[in-house]
């Protein structure tokens, strides 16, 4: 008997190994589908990156051979990890014995005799069924298992809809990135430093500029920049210059005459890096003042300062350098500069500000200061909402209410209060100028015994005085014949019978 | 192979032999409907209770009286109204003359009281009707006043349904479903199976049917049923089905999250593994496996799957519902 157990345990390990073969090669197959499924859906992804990296700033790192080998050589090592990692993991018994089972179609009897060969104690309905799976054994050892088609299942995953779909997306966006890149880069080859420094400087020596500065000591100065010109020829030279290397006098003048107040063109045509975090005095002056007169919507005590999405807006601004820049703007760009070219800009209505309507920032005010208390809102005064619970004819009110809600005094008087006694009722007197009240006299006396003498039960005797009026006498049987028999008489009925004789 | 397992197999051969004999002699008057014939024959042997849906005159209430008479059990049968009341199922006091000349109450029991009763329109009673039964479909007793009677065994409630959007029915309340080891569902015959029908019904020949066994034999063989093991790979297949069905489970499809308001409850798991336990024995295997329990997941869940209005608006049937299911989920070790 247990050496019979025992082949069939050692059969069953047997197939589970066999099988476990099979499926660690399915599984494999199965995870790199899947890879190659996602990879393909999610390859838009990736062929932003690459569009990124070909028209970016690394296009000239990443963008030659050597780079796209590399970027080759690691999907393949993650492919082959993957691949290697599938291929290693421990392929459980049952998991095989059930992969048997489902091939040989044997509804799952080498899996239950795995378990019940397991158990301590069968009864006899556990043995015949791992009696039952030998035959499925024996075919199991005849015949070799199938393993799915993995390069179907990889030519399936490659070519799904999603996979392809994304995979087109990618490509285009490659296209277009390595359509576009000649393009960038031709921009930015020119975009260099010294050409940029020299058509800023170019840009800045032409037109005559008032700035508005603050000095120190807070009074507004005036300078006057060259007269303009739409297009300089020292500009142009002086970007020839610049593509050259050289830094133009003219902007060195500036940068260096400038010093510490450094003037909104100036400010303006550099970088962020430049003017962030030095605070142009212009910046106080140009406050418009229309603000001044409508200050800004008070701030809720709770409400951020501003959005994340506001805050990167500003910066934005403060980059792009087209306007007064952030240490000239300081909350507004609507800086009253007299350079043409900056007041363009700066007059246009890229404020992000929104126009407000006057009459909603004021009632908004009031109402927000009513609320506060500071000062009672005007709509406030209108009288209270009646709240009348008379119930009568046409609902009418109550003349005596005052408005404030509830019953007056002559309905208050009506209710529960005035059927309880020993309760105070106010009441209304006519005549008097106010509700008169009802005065209650409560006097403290001790029961007293009330003598009287005691009669007993046994000494009532029978009643002697008259009975009073009695509906029906006593009347004899004679007496009823007779009186029935004159009845009768009247009636026409037999009148014959003596009345004794019926009775 | 030792005695045990001998006996065993005898046990499942006699289970199988039984099986058949009862099978064919309904087979005499009921002609196709395979699928509806072997759902109550596996739900009396399961010791579970059936319900039959189908339109009129298919033959829903004939399968049940041949049923009776294949096995020889006291049958009674209840034509539900609506304005039947519980006394009139479960049996009322009745005031009887004694010999002297005097009266007394005494306890008269309703049809309820046998071993099949066919439950026949069950949904045109009142639901206060119809929830009297839940005692004796459950705990097979029937409390009347301070009266208990103890409902013998085998003990099998059959009933059958109308389609529930006819008119003048009432839907059976979830508790009552759920008392239902399975719902089957009678279609309408074939071609082939109309004509076998006409030759039978039409004709002067009178079909007899035989009384092939007893309720002893069948309480003895619901033993057998019950003595079946199932292996752990079956119980878990069991258990994800039923948490399969209930709206925000792991193993809940979205099908079941957006179409269902209520799923099966753990008789539902029950109803499973016994049915898969009558499937196995007749599929002349000793355990229940995860295909067992699976043909038997439509018969069983169907009626424990509670949509909701949008179900019923996209057209989804609880039919659907399960069938999502069985392509979700999977055994624990199945692939």
């Amino acid at each position: 008997m247990s050496r019979r157990v025992d082949e069939l345990r050692s059969a069953l390990c047997d197939a589970a190994e066999r099988a476990a073969e099979v499926l660690r090669h399915e599984r494999r197959a199965v995870v790199l589908s899947r890879l190659v499924e996602t990879a393909g859906r999610r390859s838009w992804i990736a062929a932003i990156g690459v569009a990124l990296i070909v028209l970016g700033g690394g296009a000239g790192a990443w963008a030659d051979a050597g780079g796209i080998a590399l970027g080759l050589a690691l999907v393949a090592a993650i492919l082959v990890l993957v691949n290697e990692v599938s291929a290693a993991r421990v392929v459980d018994e049952r998991d095989a014995l059930s992969r048997w089972d489902t091939e040989l179609a044997t509804h799952d009897r080498l899996l239950t005799a795995h378990e019940f060969l397991a158990a301590g104690q069968r009864n006899g309905f556990m043995q015949a069924a791992i009696d039952d799976a030998r035959p499925a054994l024996d075919r199991a050892r005849g015949i070799e298992l199938r393993r799915a088609t993995s390069g179907a299942s990889l030519w399936h995953a490659a070519t799904s809809q999603s996979a392809r779909n994304g995979l087109a997306a990618g490509l285009l966006l490659i296209l277009c990135a390595l359509l576009l890149r000649p393009y960038v880069s031709s921009e930015r080859t020119s975009a260099t430093p010294g050409a940029e420094i020299a058509r800023v400087a170019g840009t800045r020596a032409s037109p005559p500029t008032s700035v508005h500065s603050r000095d120190p000591r807070g009074t507004e100065l005036e300078t006057l920049a060259p007269p303009a010109t739409t297009q300089p020829p020292g500009g142009r030279e002086a970007a020839e210059e610049g593509e050259s290397g050289e830094i133009p006098d003219s902007s060195r003048d500036t940068r260096g005459a400038t010093g510490e107040g450094r003037s909104a063109e100036a400010s303006s045509s550099h970088g962020a890096g430049q003017s962030k975090g030095v605070p142009s005095a212009q910046g106080q002056v140009s406050v418009p003042a229309e603000s001044k007169k409508k200050p800004r919507k008070r701030k809720r005590p709770g409400a951020p300062d501003a959005t994340p999405a506001e805050n990167k807006k500003k910066g934005d601004e403060e980059k792009s350098g087209s306007t007064a820049g952030s240490g000239a703007a300081s909350g507004s760009n609507r800086n009253p500069s007299t350079s043409e070219w900056s007041s363009k800009d700066q007059v246009s209505e890229t404020d992000d500000d929104p126009v407000e309507d006057d009459s909603d920032v004021d009632d908004e005010d009031s109402e927000s200061e009513a609320r506060g208390g500071m000062q009672p809102n005007l709509r406030d005064r209108r009288p209270p909402v009646n709240r009348d619970l008379s119930v009568g004819f046409g609902n009418q009110s109550d003349e005596e209410s005052n408005g404030r809600g509830g019953p007056g005094q002559t309905k208050k008087s009506r209710g529960t209060a005035s059927l309880v006694l020993g309760v105070p009722i106010p009441d209304h007197i006519k005549g008097q100028p106010n509700p008169g009240r009802t005065k209650i006299t409560q006097e403290r006396v001790e029961p007293k015994n009330d003598d009287a003498a005691q009669v007993a039960a046994s000494e009532r005797g029978p009643r002697n005085g008259p009975t009073g009026h009695i509906a029906r006498p006593h009347m004899t049987p004679w007496m009823r014949a007779l009186v029935r028999a004159f009845f009768l008489s009247e009636d026409g009925g037999p009148s014959g019978a003596s009345p004794r004789a019926e009775n | 192979m030792t005695d045990d397992a001998t006996t065993a197999r005898d046990e499942a051969a006699r289970f199988r032999e039984t099986y058949e004999r009862i099978r064919e002699q309904v087979g005499r008057m009921m002609v196709g409907q395979d699928d509806v014939i072997e759902g109550v024959l596996t739900a009396l042997f399961a010791g579970g209770h059936v319900l039959l849906e189908g339109v009129p005159g298919l033959g829903k209430t004939m399968l049940v009286r041949c049923l009776s008479r294949a096995v020889n059990l006291q049958f009674s049968r209840i034509q539900f109204t609506p304005d039947m009341m519980p006394a009139d199922v479960q049996g009322t006091s009745v005031l009887v003359e004694t010999e002297g000349g005097g009266h007394k109450l005494e306890f008269q029991e309703g049809p309820l009281v046998a071993n099949l009763v066919l439950a026949d329109e069950i949904n045109r009673a009142t639901p206060k009707t119809q929830s009297a039964m839940l005692e004796a479909m459950q705990e097979r007793q029937i409390s009347v006043g301070r009266r208990t009677i103890v409902l013998d065994e085998p003990y099998c409630v059959m009933a059958t349904q109308n389609p529930v959007e006819q008119e003048g029915t009432y839907p059976l309340p979830e508790a009552q479903l759920d008392r239902f080891l399975m719902k089957l569902v009678v279609g309408y015959p074939t071609e082939d199976e109309y004509h076998a029908i006409l030759d039978r019904t039409t004709g002067d020949d009178d079909v007899t049917i035989d009384s092939v066994s007893d309720g002893a034999e069948i309480l003895s063989l619901r033993h057998v049923v019950r003595a079946v093991p199932v292996p752990d790979e079956t119980q878990a297949y069991a258990v994800r089905l039923v948490m399969g069905t209930q709206p925000g489970s792991k193993y809940a499809p979205a099908l079941v999250n957006d179409y269902v308001a209520l799923g099966s409850s753990p008789r539902g798991a029950q109803g499973l593994l016994l049915t898969g336990k009558v499937k196995a024995l007749l599929g002349k295997r000793h355990a229940v496996s995860t295909d067992d329990v699976r043909a038997a997941a439509h018969a069983v869940l169907r009626h424990r799957v509670l949509l909701n209005f949008r179900a019923q608006s996209d057209g989804v049937s609880a039919d659907d519902v399960v069938n999502a299911v069985l392509e979700t989920v999977t055994a624990p070790h199945a692939g």
